[in-house]
């Protein structure tokens, strides 16, 4: 595992980089204000309507109430929030305050302060629903699940484990709040100025949209925190399949409670709902949409032309939301269809058809997924070939030897079973960082090569030092060269 | 010739890759329009099941004296304080 620690820290240490994540989060407190105007001048359909549509409190049980309620003292936090982010914006600006390594940390907190505010309303939401542990605990295995799965798939080139866990961070309590606070408020503007009977139906499509922008906000961000690591549609899609995974999580814990407390209405029980979306849905739904729409930021990256790259993030923000709204709209089309021949609530109802209802939807896009997938890891494994061997003409941390077993998984693991019968586990393990370092160092030398950035060569002198670190310490021990 | 080589493929990739989102998008327009037409039809909605009206006034024959009811005995309102 590569240390990106001097990558993170120096991430928005330039001023083009400091200007696109400013941008990103001003972009993001900027559509939130645009909805509050809205909503300030909405046409009132009742005499005693409050101010703002999204003050209106539901008349329900505490926790259901705060389920469906923005709570009027988080608008005020977000208020502090983005007045504190301006004044720490206004001290970066002054070049007297804000010199060398300070302007990075007013940046950090800028951000902070900006977008902290709406975490509050995913972490009120796990509090709330998280006193019952034995939910939050299934909903985080499942989801550990996935994150192990998404760092293995990947093949070649792994991002960092705090990469993906930075993502699934952004979608579990950013993309959740700003999409609750965004839908709450597009609730009342809906409501104020169309009236349509179907206003909850539109609210999905408006949800489908809202998440897929934040996604593209999250990936984008990633992008200027992580640098040259996001340079393919693998690596995008990754990301953007943790982001839906986190969002995914902080949905569930509060639906698996809500649907176990309404089931005497909706008939549906929580545990249900878990096997819906922890168990055999756990890979559509959010998961994939995001990952789809990552793999276009991912492919736009390394585009050429501002206008391609705009196409290639629409068609995947299209994808996304198109799939995002459909997926909860038309499998209780579907269900109604179906229930007019086939029995509910039955074994064969619960195990079969209520979830084949559900993916149907999400087959076409989770098959793309595994397509997009499938032909970035190939290309990885091309890729890994021709930077392994070029790494080793540079001489010193890969040798000519070791080429053929590292650009063969099947090989590398006959080494590291081989090592471990003749030398021992500590050898086999010693042999094993070695190899994990080595091909670092080679992705470090595609991606800086992709990247087509100068800049990062200490990063690559990084990876050199610790790898010929690795072998001496390994020569000091018994002899483990294949 | 080895990265040029590579630099070709890198390129056949993306290109085969761009063609899958744009069919992923052709795919999120069309659910796009299909849920949105579900909606604006109400297709979706859930059919709500009719309840019996009450009758009004009550009919003279309906229980009033229900064992549920608070009756506290007089000898626990004797020790009361």
């Amino acid at each position: 595992m590569t240390d990106d620690l001097s990558i993170t820290s120096g991430s928005v240490r330039d001023d083009a980089s400091r200007r696109r994540a400013l941008l990103i989060v001003r972009l993001l407190v900027g559509v939130f204000l645009v909805y509050l105007l809205l909503d300030l001048v909405r046409p009132r359909r009742q005499p005693d309507e409050p101010v703002l549509a999204v003050l209106r409190q539901l008349k329900l049980s505490d926790s259901l109430g705060q389920t469906l309620s923005i709570p009027p003292r988080l608008l005020a936090a977000v208020a502090v929030g983005i007045v504190t982010g301006l004044i720490l914006q206004a001290l970066a600006a002054n070049a007297r305050f804000a010199g060398g390594r300070r302007v990075v940390v007013l940046t950090w907190a800028t951000m902070a302060a900006m977008l902290g505010p709406f975490a509050l309303v995913s972490l009120v939401m796990l509090i709330v629903f998280g006193s019952s542990l034995p939910v939050v605990v299934a909903c985080a295995a499942s989801s550990a699940f996935v994150l192990w799965l998404l760092h293995h798939c990947q093949g070649f080139a792994r991002l960092p484990v705090r990469m993906l866990l930075a993502a699934f961070g952004w979608g579990a309590l950013i993309v959740f709040g700003l999409s609750r606070v965004y839908n709450a408020m597009a609730l009342g503007v809906i409501d104020g100025y169309l009236g349509t009977p179907s206003e909850l139906d539109m609210l999905v499509v408006h949800m489908g949209v809202v998440v897929g922008v934040v996604t593209v906000a999250g990936v984008l961000l990633s992008l200027i925190v992580f640098r040259h690591r996001v340079t393919d549609a693998v690596s995008g899609l990754v990301l953007g399949a943790a982001i839906g995974l986190g969002y995914n999580f902080t949905e569930s814990v509060p639906l698996i409670q809500v649907y176990g407390l309404l089931s005497w209405v909706t008939g549906a029980t929580g545990g249900f709902q878990y096997w819906i979306r922890q168990s055999i849905g756990l890979l559509g739904g959010h998961v994939t949409f995001c990952a789809l729409l990552g793999a276009a930021v991912g492919l736009a990256v390394q585009t050429r032309g501002r206008g391609r790259r705009v196409l290639i993030v629409g068609a995947g923000l299209l994808a996304a939301a198109g799939g995002s709204a459909a997926h909860e709209i038309l499998p209780a089309w579907f269900s109604q269809l179906a229930r007019q021949s086939l029995p509910t609530g039955g074994p064969l109802d619960t195990l079969v058809v209520s979830p084949a209802l559900w993916l149907v939807v999400q087959v076409p896009f989770f098959v793309l997924v595994l397509a997009l997938l499938w032909t970035g890891v190939r290309a990885r494994a091309a890729a890994a070939r021709e930077a392994v061997a070029a790494e080793a003409t540079v001489g010193g941390a890969i040798t000519t030897r070791e080429v053929p077993f590292l650009v063969d998984p099947a090989l590398r693991l006959w080494a590291v079973v081989s090592t471990w019968r003749g030398y021992g586990r500590d050898a086999a393990l010693a042999l094993r960082r070695v190899q994990t370092a080595q091909l670092d160092l080679a992705a470090w030398h595609w991606q800086h090569r992709r990247s087509g950035r100068d800049e990062g060569a200490s990063e690559g002198e990084r990876l050199r030092a610790k790898v010929i670190r690795l072998k001496t310490r390994t020569a000091t021990g018994p002899a483990v060269t294949p | 010739m080895n990265e040029k080589n590579t630099a070709e493929t890198a390129g056949e990739v993306s290109s085969r890759q761009v063609r899958l989102v744009t069919i992923g998008a052709a795919f999120g327009a069309l659910a796009l329009v299909a849920s949105i037409v579900v909606s604006l039809t109400g297709l979706s909605t859930p059919e709500i099941p009719q309840f019996p009206a009450m009758q009004n006034p009550l009919p003279s024959s309906f229980p009033r004296n229900f064992p549920t009811d608070l009756r506290i005995p007089d000898f626990v309102l004797e020790k009361a304080p």
